[in-house]
């Protein structure tokens, strides 16, 4: 039958039914086998945690101190869930917010795609869409307890011209407290980036462009904050600062009053752009960009506090990772090394995973790769730094992979080990840039890996990744 | 009465054979016959100690000291390896100490090749107790050229000079350069004051951890006035720099801010700057910090405010909004008014708008010359454009009602007959300088020359 008789019988009205309903069964079953192909990715298992996610770039889902729950903003809305019994729950309503305006019904077609808005809407209409996201949430973070999120709404005061922070706690209960209303003209601080609360919740530590600063939440005002840097004690209510003006490292209170000092510990022309507190108190690690741009390489120290011993380190990359483990003065440090390039800038010639056990140890290797930067036939497979997590004991990590057959590029998510052994995670190349799925950390003491895709946000057992099936042979040289 | 015209013959019989002796205006005293002077815009080059007594001044390569009332001047401290020394040599003597002379026949190259390790005298300043001048010698030229030292000195009357203390400044250091200091009568203490201030402490020879994004000390005690960084507020700050005291006014965060404080520390101007590029303009108010109660005001950067008795009435000197292609040194339209205590309207006292077309010559007067007021504010000494029409300014006795005394002219100067530097001697005597000279003129004198003129 030809196309053309085939739809002169169709008008036949019973065959033209029967054509409809054809159709109809024929989009159910592709919605269903879609819906079914995306739920058999998971692992078996995976334990979904919110079946109906909406998310958007930042803030990514954070996992609380105790690694039971999770935070994270979807559908314009602070929610959190229980990861041993996955009820989620919505804390905080964002109107106004991107996702919130995305959950809309006009936008559903646009939810998993948001280049159809672009389409649909134009240029214009864009420009209208983003009039219209008028609070953006930023900075959620957990309480030291893990009994209630905070986060920011950030506005913009048009006739004030001013950005507006409201800095939000809720708990766990419910119970919804605002506790400050920042305006700032963004000459020292940037309300989007870190914040701090301290552990009396008596003040916030706004990160700055310069120095950070202090907000009184009992009078809702700032405070003169004479530092050029504050890093909360991960165990205590105290503060490692470096002071200004005198540059001397020192120790404050609760308070922020100074009860020790440390000296100026920096050489010339350096102070602590980046300054790390082990968990112990006992020692302090501290880096500051040597150059102009970010590429630019670092110069800092290690330094015991007690016994006054210290190492000077250096690095290629600002950006590389520097965390102390909580093994005393056990520190590890992820990033490329480079060198300078005939151009701008530093050209990669190698990376380093690597801990020490002190500031002058020898590293202990988990990852070092070295390479011609010119040489192009060389594979560069190493952990991707912006995309890496870490289990709360560091003894595990997750990160992307570049994509071994690209495009499309993208990267491909792996757990390794402290010994570097390394597994897949579970699951088939979606094509995305993240694959199989988007991790976003470990939960519940590093036995779980949380991750989401475009419509799930689950937790996958680590035991279920680091199975014979999942192992990878690494392509570097200590494999 | 006839004592006062007795006084004023005598006064002009003398100065009048002291004129034809030496061509110095009427009533003048020479202090220094040889005197070398570059000046900054707005600030006069001589430091007058409390009492209105004793000057003190850069000349020459060396600080040196005279009473105003004459009698020689004396040399208080050499200024080895400055640039004030570098221009004082014989080879430049027909530039007679102007820097920029000297890069004329140097060459702009030689000239900072010649000049790259010298260092500069910067911010003098007598003590109160007016036994010694305090002084930098700033060289921003050290291991690179980024890096700046101050060495502050100190140079009795009798002659001592020794450092007080050498501050380093750093790549990256705020505030990198110490525009403006103050030392403290116990020596304990080095403010750099203005905004971005640096409290450094002279034992440990090492900063202290600043809190402020502005300081000024006052003139009558070891306090400050400051705005605390962070909060932005006004605040009193005492001798060992904690504040005792919080005021209801808080600041834009741009930081581009400065104060005015009353000698008797009970009334203060707060202004804050435009940050647009091109505008010049400020807003702010003066506070009385004892009720509260503010007055709004605004004007021009060049604006200068001096506080009268203890109303908080202020003398404002100021110029007119600068247009496009205009200089704005005041040369276009210069002001002395009143602002009354209250919310009274502000008064002129004079005001002088140069006229629209005007020959280009004007523009030959190197920096409109400034005017200075009395300790008082009753009399101010003010160039205004020569009545004639013709290019130039001539100096003119102005008191608060208006009324004025013209210098005697000399149509070939730009400015005549020289250049005012400040009301000395209980305001009975101005020091002024002209190219070569620096001498004191009794204002009795100017006034009743001006009388005979007339």
């Amino acid at each position: 039958m030809t196309n053309r008789s085939f739809w002169r019988c169709a008008q036949n009205r019973k065959l033209k039914k029967m054509c409809l309903a054809l159709s109809m069964l024929v989009i159910t079953v592709c919605l269903f086998v879609s819906f079914a192909r995306s739920a058999d990715d998971l692992p078996a298992e995976a334990k979904v945690l919110d079946p109906d996610i909406l998310f958007y770039s930042d803030p990514n889902p954070i996992v609380a101190p105790d690694g039971k729950w999770i935070a994270y903003i979807s559908k314009g809305f602070v929610c959190v869930c229980n990861i041993d019994d996955p009820h989620p729950r919505q804390l905080v309503e964002v109107p106004h917010s991107r996702t919130h305006l995305l959950a809309q019904p006009e936008y559903a077609d646009a939810r998993d795609d948001p280049r159809i808005l672009w389409q649909r809407l134009g240029r214009e209409g864009m420009e209208q869409f983003e009039k219209s996201v008028t609070q953006t949430i930023v900075g959620l973070q957990w309480t030291r307890e893990g009994d209630a999120v905070v986060f920011g709404l950030n506005s913009f005061d048009a006739e004030k011209k001013e950005l507006i922070c409201e800095v939000k706690l809720a708990s766990l209960k419910g119970k919804i407290t605002t506790l400050a209303h920042i305006r700032d003209g963004g000459v020292y601080t940037h309300l989007g980036g870190m914040s701090m609360l301290s552990r009396d919740r008596k003040f916030i530590v706004l990160s700055g462009y310069v120095r950070p600063l202090i907000w009184d939440l009992t009078t809702d005002k700032p405070r003169a904050t004479p530092f050029m840097n504050l890093t909360p004690s991960t165990t205590g209510d105290r503060w490692l600062g470096v002071e200004k003006d005198t540059r001397q490292l020192v120790v404050t209170d609760a308070s922020f009053q100074i009860i020790k000092r440390f000296g100026n510990l920096f050489p010339p022309r350096r102070t602590a752009q980046e300054l790390l507190w082990s968990p112990d108190e006992r020692y302090v690690i501290w880096k500051y960009q040597v150059g102009f741009d970010y590429y630019s390489n670092w110069e800092g120290g290690w330094i015991d506090l007690q016994t006054g011993e210290q190492e000077s380190m250096t690095g290629s990359y600002m950006a590389e990772i520097v965390r102390f483990t909580g093994r005393g003065g056990e520190f590890m440090r992820i990033g490329g090394e480079g060198k300078q390039g005939q151009m701008q800038g530093l050209v990669g010639t190698g990376f380093q995973f690597q801990f020490f056990t002190s500031g002058n140890a020898k590293p202990e290797d988990v990852w070092s790769v070295h390479f011609d930067p010119n040489d192009r036939t060389i594979k560069r497979e190493y952990p991707d730094i912006r995309f890496i997590y870490f289990s709360s004991d560091y003894k595990s990590f997750v990160f992307g992979l570049p994509r071994p057959n690209q495009p499309p590029a993208g990267e491909i998510f792996h757990l390794m080990d402290r010994a570097g052994h390394l597994w897949k995670l579970p699951g088939k190349d979606n094509g995305e840039y993240f694959s199989p799925y988007e991790v976003v950390g470990f939960a519940d003491n590093g036995k779980s890996i949380i991750a989401h895709d475009i419509r799930r946000l689950f937790a996958i057992p680590i035991s279920a990744v680091m199975s014979d099936a999942n192992a990878v042979k690494r392509s570097d040289k200590l494999e | 009465m006839h004592r006062r015209y007795f006084l004023t013959l005598v006064i002009l019989v003398w100065s009048g054979a002291f004129l034809r002796a030496t061509d110095l205006p009427p009533g003048a005293t020479l202090l220094d016959g040889e005197y070398f002077c570059w000046e900054k815009w707005q600030e006069p080059s001589i430091a007058v100690s409390h009492d209105g007594k004793t000057i003190a001044y850069v000349n020459k390569g060396a600080i040196w000291q005279c009473q105003v009332d004459g009698g020689g001047s004396s040399k208080l401290a050499e200024l080895k390896g400055t640039i004030d020394e570098f221009l004082a040599k014989t080879e430049f003597g027909d530039a007679r100490g102007q820097e920029w002379k000297v890069r004329k026949q140097l060459g702009n190259g030689p000239f900072n090749q010649s000049t790259v390790d010298m260092s500069k005298v910067d911010g003098m300043q007598w003590r109160r107790s007016g036994k010694a001048v305090v002084y930098a010698l700033a060289d921003h030229a050290q291991s690179d050229i980024h890096a700046a030292r101050y060495q502050i000195m100190e140079a009795s009357r009798t002659g001592e000079v020794h450092a007080i203390v050498t501050i380093d400044r750093d790549v990256g250091d705020e505030p990198h350069a110490l525009t403006a200091f103050h030392v403290r009568a116990d020596n304990k203490y080095i403010v750099s004051t203005g905004p971005r201030p640096l409290i450094w402490d002279v034992e440990a020879n090492e900063p202290v951890a600043t809190p402020y994004d502005y300081l000024l000390p006052s003139v009558t005690s070891d306090r400050y006035l400051g705005i605390e960084i962070d909060t932005r507020q006004l605040v009193l700050v005492d001798e060992g720099f904690k504040i005792i005291k919080r005021y209801n006014a808080t600041f834009e965060p741009q930081r581009n801010w400065d104060l005015i404080w009353s000698p008797d520390e009970r009334f203060a101007i707060c202004r804050t700057y435009s940050n647009q590029s091109l505008d010049d303009s400020w807003a702010g108010f003066r506070i009385d910090l004892e009720t509260g109660a503010k007055r709004a005001l605004e004007g021009y950067k060049g604006d200068r405010f001096l506080f009268v008795g203890h109303s908080g009435a202020v003398i404002r000197i100021g110029m007119r909004k600068i247009e496009q292609l205009e200089y704005g040194d005041g040369r276009n339209g210069s002001y002395i008014a009143l602002v009354p205590e209250g919310n009274d309207p502000q008064r002129d006292i004079f005001r002088f708008d140069k006229p629209r077309k005007v020959s280009d010559d004007w523009n030959a007067v190197m920096t409109y010359p400034l005017i200075c007021a009395s300790s008082d504010c009753k009399l101010f000494a003010m160039a205004l454009p020569r009545d004639s029409g013709k290019p130039g300014y001539l100096y003119h006795l102005i008191d608060r009602s208006g009324s004025k005394w013209p210098f005697p002219d000399d149509p070939s100067l730009l400015v005549a007959p020289c250049r005012v530097l400040a009301f000395v001697d209980e305001d009975q005597k101005l020091v002024a300088r002209d190219d070569t000279r620096l001498f004191s003129i009794h204002v009795a004198a100017i006034k009743a020359a001006a009388e005979e003129r007339k």
